[in-house]
């Protein structure tokens, strides 16, 4: 009986393909459906890129630079960046300023601001000659005060002397502090030695997350002070100057500086003033001294302890300036060692300076005898300290460098595991784009990603490609709104620049260069060949189209298998039982036939969320009345046949009849309604996919989501190879049903087939 | 359109208004805005690239100096910023009419009383109009009251795409934005244009088809 129904079946199935194959339409549905049933399973072969697959920086990114030379004889210091001072009031997060300080005494500042670009507008630059203010050459290098905000972290907007930043210098012998904006000079005091180091605390040079307070009466635990330590290879002197107010009322601004400590000692590299304003018991000056010592004075100099620098009892000198965190939170310093046989770095816990407290806490050893170290904090501000260091042979002729990653727990993480051919001159990390860059001494800009998930860069990239030797310093410059590390700044404010101080000349550069994605099709400098070029994000788009077809043919056989299902059971059931449930039935699907049904569709889809599956789930709820009704016709047609009378009178019950002889009779109409209703279902697909409503991930890319992706990109009428294939594909696969659709009715209804 | 092919059997005319009919059909509203967009306001520059009215009306006039101190301004403003979405709208409808109209002719010229009119001597105009038309209207009827809600959705997602602030228009930016009073009264709207449009299809059902009383 089974093998007799099997082969009746079969022969059923083969005059029906004769009969299929006269209808041209027909076979050329068949056709395109095969075509992307073909790109559907085999896309993991077929397609040229994986669907995670990003085009590589060199062929999305073209780098962005501005560029200027500031014409001197003499030769220049590092540049300072300064965050933030509101020149203009009107500007309310102010300007990012740069200053250069040449050693003739000349200091040129120049700004940046939001939707500026660099160097564009020519008057703003500020000149300041030494000269003019009494002041003769040598010039030490400059420092820039931020302004400081109040206690409820608005900047002071009155006529007071934290409304603009400051810079501070040491001019022969005179350390001076200077309101650059207004030309006024606060304070000068003669300290009798030039500096080799002038460093000021990281809170007040705008290198910490946090503003410096500035607090109107001198009440309460807080304390506005900044430090600042000038050294030269002899002798260490500190200042503290101090922002606040009298008790009068109104409250008149007072500026204070006092020398806290001035010592003879042998100073062997830059020192660091580690101020917490809220915690000055955990702050201290800390001096690198002759005999392998850290001396570590106390804020009013009142005490100084010793630290032995060491690795393993080995005596060590410090190769790099001292790292911090530039989250207050996290009290953590790193000092870069190297003794005759090791490399290493201490993690050092200033657990109370006041006390003498400092512990090593954990030490990160490198075995090897010729390293050095530079460390530069990673300054995540959550529980996840990191720090980011370069490791090179400095000894011997150093061919490569290491750029690494480590963790607070004093291991190396494998998130940052980079070999450069040269040594690193300098390196930043960018919490915001969570990049590293780093200047080699062929003058080439690295940039690396500390975050290891799909959407970032993985490769290096090379911004200058004119590769220039001279430029030898590279520096974040970071946000304008009063510290360098604001979260949330958009890719034209993330700047960095490189600087060369022996002739002037400063790159200012945006550190992800500039997206020339959507890329047309073409050939690539990766070697990498874009057939129908890549989106916006650089995703291939013939990849996304082959994938897409996975989803399109999932939803659609999906949905429509599901709606003919619960049609062809209500009509049925309707049809065959007639009375009150016909009724019942008909008149629910007669409502679900007149509601409007995309949106409806969109309603549920919104609120099911985001899935391929709720989208088929809500096609097939939505999408079975129309079928319901033709399955109804059709049984209340069969159930007048003779063969049916028979079934009774042979004495099957009324189920039997409905499910053995009524229903094989209707199911070739089911399979017409759901070859019907596939294009149907996916073209629901893609307009819901449009609206935004579509399964985001990438692995599930559709039709849809590429159009949906390309309208809010907003490249729509530019990008015709990302606007053209997803509708094209869409309309040939619906088409293709909607002819196989076809021809299968001309077989059920021979009534036609004349035709 | 669908009349005509469905007349005369065979040939170029017939293939190509299928094939048009067939294309269109299948193809996505949204898709096939975007390219009119595409190519019509913005590579060709003829008409607005979205919103239902000029920004500024000196824009407008820049562009079409004869309607300076026009009272008809305004009014063709209007019109010149539905052209497109229109368009698209009744082409995406058309091709389902035409292909539906077809089919019913094609079914009508079967019937026995096309034999009597055409042996009774009747020119082939008057059997097409009077006989075949009039009696092949009758389904193409009945779907217009199932394509309308579908139509409905349709538009929703053209005004988005040509930006056109309707009630779909709303309607959408109140999905994505979870507002679901807004969305649902929006879709009161909806439901109640769909409503009035199959009691018009009714009543046009009655007109055609003598034999149905309302």
């Amino acid at each position: 009986m089974a093998i007799g129904g099997l082969s009746a079946f079969w022969i059923a199935l083969k005059k029906s393909w004769n009969l299929f194959k006269r209808s041209k339409l027909g076979l050329a549905g068949t056709a395109i459906i095969t075509v992307f049933v073909f790109m559907a399973v085999f896309a993991p072969m077929i397609s040229p890129y994986s669907p995670e697959f990003l085009a590589p920086d060199v062929d999305v990114f073209v780098p962005a630079s501005y560029s200027k030379t500031y014409n001197t004889t003499g030769s220049f210091f590092e540049p300072v960046i300064g965050p933030s001072s509101p020149k203009d009031p009107t500007e309310d997060d102010g300007r990012l300023w740069i200053i250069v300080a040449d050693s003739n005494g000349k200091i040129v500042m120049d700004s940046v601001a939001k939707n500026e670009s660099p160097f564009s507008i020519p008057g703003r630059t500020i000149w300041i000659n030494i000269t003019d203010f009494g002041f003769s050459t040598p010039l030490s290098n400059v420092l820039y005060l931020v302004p400081g905000r109040d206690n409820l972290g608005k900047r002071a907007t009155d006529d007071d002397l934290t409304k603009n930043g400051l810079i501070g210098f040491v001019a022969n012998g005179y350390f001076v502090l200077l309101d650059p904006f207004t030309k006024r000079k606060l304070h000068s005091e003669y300290i009798g030695f030039q500096p080799r180091w002038l460093v000021e605390d990281p809170v007040s040079a705008g290198e910490m997350y946090d503003f410096p307070f500035q607090i109107r009466n001198d009440t309460g635990g807080l304390h506005s002070d900044r430090y600042i330590v000038a050294a030269s290879d002899t002798h260490v002197q500190v200042f503290s100057v101090n922002y606040k107010s009298s008790q009068d009322d109104p409250p008149i601004p007072q500026f204070g500086i006092a020398s806290v400590l001035s010592v003879d000692m042998p100073v062997t590299a830059k020192p660091l003033a580690y101020y917490l304003q809220l915690k000055p018991e955990l702050s201290g000056i800390f001096v690198p001294t002759s005999n392998n010592k850290l001396a570590v004075f106390t804020l009013n100099g009142s005490a100084r302890f010793d630290l032995d620098l060491a690795i393993s009892g080995e005596p060590a000198n410090m190769t790099a300036p001292i790292g911090y965190f530039r989250a207050p939170e996290i009290q953590m310093l790193y000092v870069p060692l190297r003794s005759a046989t090791k490399a290493a770095i201490w993690y050092l816990l200033p657990r109370n300076v006041t006390a003498g407290n400092l512990t090593v806490f954990r030490t990160l050893t490198f075995d090897s005898s010729s390293s050095a170290i530079t460390t530069q904090p990673d300054p995540g501000n959550s529980g996840n300290p990191h720090f980011v260091l370069t490791h090179y042979d400095a000894v011997g002729n150093a061919t490569s460098s290491d750029l690494l990653r480590g963790s607070a727990n004093g291991t190396l993480d494998s998130v940052l595991n980079i070999s450069l051919s040269k040594p690193v001159r300098s390196l930043f990390y960018s919490p915001t784009t969570s990049l590293v860059q780093a200047l080699d001494t062929d003058g080439v800009v690295w940039s690396a990603p500390t975050v290891s998930e799909t959407r970032l860069r993985q490769r290096l990239i090379n911004f200058f490609k004119d590769s220039d030797p001279l430029r030898i310093y590279i520096e974040y410059m970071g946000s304008s709104a009063g510290t360098k590390y604001a979260i949330g700044l958009s890719s034209e404010e993330m700047l960095a620049l490189v600087f060369e101080p022996s002739t002037g000349n400063m790159v200012v550069y945006r550190l992800l260069g500039v997206s020339r994605a959507p890329l047309p099709p073409g050939t690539y400098p990766s070697g990498n060949t874009y057939i129908l070029g890549t989106d916006a994000q650089g995703y291939d788009i013939l990849t996304q189209l082959i994938w897409g077809s996975r989803v399109a043919l999932i939803v659609g056989v999906l949905a429509a298998l599901f709606s003919v299902v619960i049609g062809t059971l209500v009509g049925l059931v309707a049809g065959f039982y007639g009375g009150f449930l016909d009724t019942l039935l008909m008149r629910v699907t007669d409502i679900a036939l007149v509601l409007p049904f995309l949106p409806l569709v969109l309603i549920l889809a919104s609120i099911l969320g985001p899935s391929i599956w709720n989208i088929v789930i809500v096609i097939a709820v939505l999408g079975w009345p129309g079928i319901a009704r033709v399955i109804r016709a059709q049984t209340l047609s069969l159930k007048e046949r003779p063969f049916v009378d028979a079934s009774r009178i042979s004495g099957a019950s009324r189920s039997r009849t409905m499910v053995v002889h009524i229903a094989p009779n209707v199911l070739p109409f089911a399979f017409l309604y759901m070859t019907l209703s596939v294009g149907g279902a996916i073209l629901t697909e893609a307009a819901v996919s449009f609206i935004g409503l579509g399964d985001p991930r990438p692995s599930n890319v559709s039709w849809g989501i590429m159009l949906r992706t390309l309208g809010s990109s907003g490249n729509t009428l530019t990008a015709w190879w990302w606007l053209l294939p997803p509708g094209l594909c869409i309309t040939l696969i619906s088409l293709g049903f909607y002819l196989v659709g076809r021809a299968i009715d001309d077989i059920i209804n021979p009534r036609l087939r004349e035709r | 359109m669908g009349s005509r092919i469905g007349w005369k059997r065979g040939g170029v005319e017939e293939g190509g208004w299928i094939l048009f009919s067939l294309f269109f059909y299948n193809m996505p509203s949204f898709w096939i805005g975007l390219i009119f967009i595409w190519i019509f306001a913005f590579q060709f520059g003829w008409f607005p690239l979205s919103g239902f009215q000029s920004a500024n009306m000196a824009d407008l006039v820049r562009k079409f100096p004869f309607l300076e101190n026009n009272i008809l301004a305004r009014p063709f403003d209007y019109m010149w910023h539905m052209v497109l979405p229109l368009v698209v709208l009744v082409l995406i409808s058309l091709a389902g009419v035409i292909l539906l109209m077809r089919t019913s002719l094609l079914e009508v010229l079967k019937e026995d009383y096309i034999l009597t009119a055409r042996a009774k001597g009747l020119p082939e105009r008057i059997v097409r109009r009077r006989h075949a038309n009039r009696n092949a209207y009758l389904p193409v009827v009945t779907s217009f009251t199932i394509a309308l809600a579908y139509s409905v959705g349709g538009a929703i997602i053209l005004e988005q795409i040509f930006t056109y602030q309707g009630v779909g228009y709303y309607f959408l930016q109140a999905i994505l934005i979870q507002d679901h009073f807004l969305a649902g009264a929006t879709l009161f709207i909806l439901a109640i244009l769909v409503i009035v449009g199959n009691i018009v299809a009714d009543l046009l059902y009655a007109w055609l088809d003598p034999r149905v009383r309302l």
